[in-house]
C-alpha cells in the first residue's frame, strides 16, 4: 500500500472510532504544551499515540500546532524583514561611503587645480634671489613649500604666506631641472596640494 | 468588516489582519474551518480590545504577544467545546465514510471499512516507540515536524519512522494486504 492509501485508510479508522466523548482524553493544555513542543520527551510520546489516535484531541491538536507554526512563520518573516532592512542599510552605507570618497577625489582633484603656481615656472634668471609665488587657497592656515631637484629634496619650509624667497645658502645649479610643489593645510580637511612645476635656472 | 473610524480599531484591525493573513498560509480546512478561524479572530479582537484598550498599547503591541493570546482564546475555546458537547457525535459514518456527498456501492463501503479497520488494528500493534511516529505521518505530518515535537534528531525520526511502516506493511502483508491494494 502507498502511504496515501495508509493516510486514507487509517484516517477512516479513526473517523469510525469517534463516538465524541473525550473519557481518557487530554487536557487541553497538555495538548497545547504538545504542540508547542514543551515538556518531557516521554511524556510526549506517550501523550502523542493517544493525541494521533484519537480524532477529537488530533483536530484541537492540529489548530494549537498550526498557530504555533504561524507564530514561528512570523517570527522568520521579520527576521527576514529585519535582514533585509539591514542589508539596504549597508548598500546605503556602501553607497555614502563610496560617493564620499570620490566626492574626496574630486575635491582634491579641485584642489589641486585651486592651489596654482605662478613663478617660476620654464627657464629663470640664474642669479640670486629665486622667488616663488602661488596663488592663495581659501580657509588655508599654512602651506609647506619643497624643492627638489631628480635625486632629492632640496628645501622646504611651512610658512602662512604665498611668496617665498629662496634663501642664498640654497645654491641651484644652472642649466639644471627643479622643480617645486606647494600644499595646503586646511583645517578640518585633506591637504590641497599643487601640481608640480619644473623650472631652469638660465645659464650665463 | 468596514473601514475602522478610530485609532484604537484600526489598531486592531491592523494587528489581527497580519495575524489572519499568517495563519490563513499556515492552516489548511482540516485544521480550521474559514467559520472556525473568523470565531478565532473575533474572540482575540474582543480579548485584544479589553485587555488594551488604548491605541499606544495596540500599536506597541509584540507579534508575539497576539499569538500567545490567540493561543489563550484557542485553548478557552476547546475547553468550551469539551464542557458544552454532551451528545456523542459521529463524525463520519461507521463504514468511514463521510455523511455527506454521494454514498459509495455498499460492497465498496464494506472493503474500505474493513480496510481501514486492519489498517488501524496493525497500527495499534506497532511498538509503543514506534506507533505514535507512525500515527503523526499517517495524519498528515512530515517527518521534519515530528521530530520538532518530540524533541528528536531528524535522523533519529526518519530512521524511526522507516522502521514503523515497515513494520506496519509487514503486518498487513501477513493479513494478505499487499501493495498492489490502495
Amino acid at each position: 500500500m502507498t502511504d496515501e492509501a495508509l493516510r486514507r485508510a487509517y484516517a477512516r479508522f479513526l473517523a469510525s472510532r469517534a463516538t465524541g466523548s473525550r473519557i481518557g482524553c487530554a487536557a487541553p493544555e497538555a495538548i497545547d504544551a504538545l504542540a508547542s513542543a514543551d515538556g518531557d520527551r516521554a511524556e510526549r510520546l506517550h501523550l502523542l499515540d493517544h493525541v494521533m489516535g484519537c480524532a477529537l484531541c488530533r483536530k484541537e491538536f492540529d489548530q494549537l500546532r498550526a498557530l504555533h507554526r504561524a507564530a514561528r512563520a512570523d517570527r522568520r518573516v521579520r527576521g527576514t524583514r529585519w535582514l533585509a532592512a539591514a542589508a539596504i542599510l549597508l548598500a546605503v552605507a556602501a553607497t555614502l561611503l563610496w560617493k564620499w570618497q570620490t566626492h574626496a577625489s574630486e575635491r582634491e582633484l579641485r584642489g589641486r587645480d585651486r592651489l596654482s603656481l605662478l613663478a617660476p615656472i620654464g627657464e629663470v634668471p640664474g642669479t640670486p634671489p629665486l622667488t616663488f609665488v602661488w596663488h592663495a587657497v581659501p580657509l588655508a592656515v599654512t602651506y609647506r613649500f619643497e624643492l627638489l631637484d631628480r635625486d632629492s629634496l632640496r628645501y622646504a619650509l611651512t610658512q602662512t604666506d604665498t611668496t617665498l624667497s629662496l634663501p642664498d645658502s640654497v645654491r641651484l645649479e644652472r642649466g639644471r631641472t627643479y622643480g617645486w610643489w606647494v600644499t595646503a593645510e586646511i583645517p578640518g580637511e585633506r591637504e590641497v596640494t599643487s601640481r608640480v612645476r619644473r623650472f631652469i635656472p638660465q645659464r650665463q | 468588516m468596514g473601514t475602522p473610524s478610530d485609532p484604537v480599531s484600526a489598531a486592531i484591525e491592523s494587528a489581527l489582519q497580519r495575524f489572519g493573513r499568517m495563519v490563513r498560509s499556515i492552516a489548511n480546512r482540516s485544521e480550521f474551518t474559514p467559520a472556525e478561524l473568523d470565531d478565532l479572530i473575533q474572540d482575540v479582537r474582543i480579548r485584544l480590545w479589553s485587555a488594551l484598550g488604548s491605541h499606544e498599547k495596540i500599536r506597541e503591541v509584540s507579534s508575539s504577544y497576539i499569538y500567545r493570546t490567540a493561543r489563550a482564546v484557542a485553548l478557552d475555546r476547546l475547553r468550551q467545546l469539551r464542557a458544552s458537547r454532551t451528545e456523542p457525535v459521529r463524525l463520519e459514518r461507521p463504514s468511514g465514510e463521510a455523511r455527506l456527498g454521494a454514498a459509495p456501492a455498499s460492497d465498496d463501503l464494506l472493503e474500505r471499512a474493513e480496510l481501514a479497520h486492519q489498517v488501524g488494528q496493525a497500527v495499534e500493534a506497532l511498538s509503543e516507540a514506534r506507533r505514535p511516529v507512525v500515527r503523526m505521518y499517517l495524519a498528515g505530518y512530515q517527518s521534519d515536524e515530528i521530530a520538532e515535537v518530540l524533541g528528536w534528531s531528524r535522523g533519529r525520526t526518519r530512521n524511526l519512522l522507516y522502521r514503523g511502516l515497515s513494520d506496519l506493511r509487514a503486518l498487513l502483508l501477513a493479513q494478505g494486504i499487499g501493495e498492489d491494494r490502495a
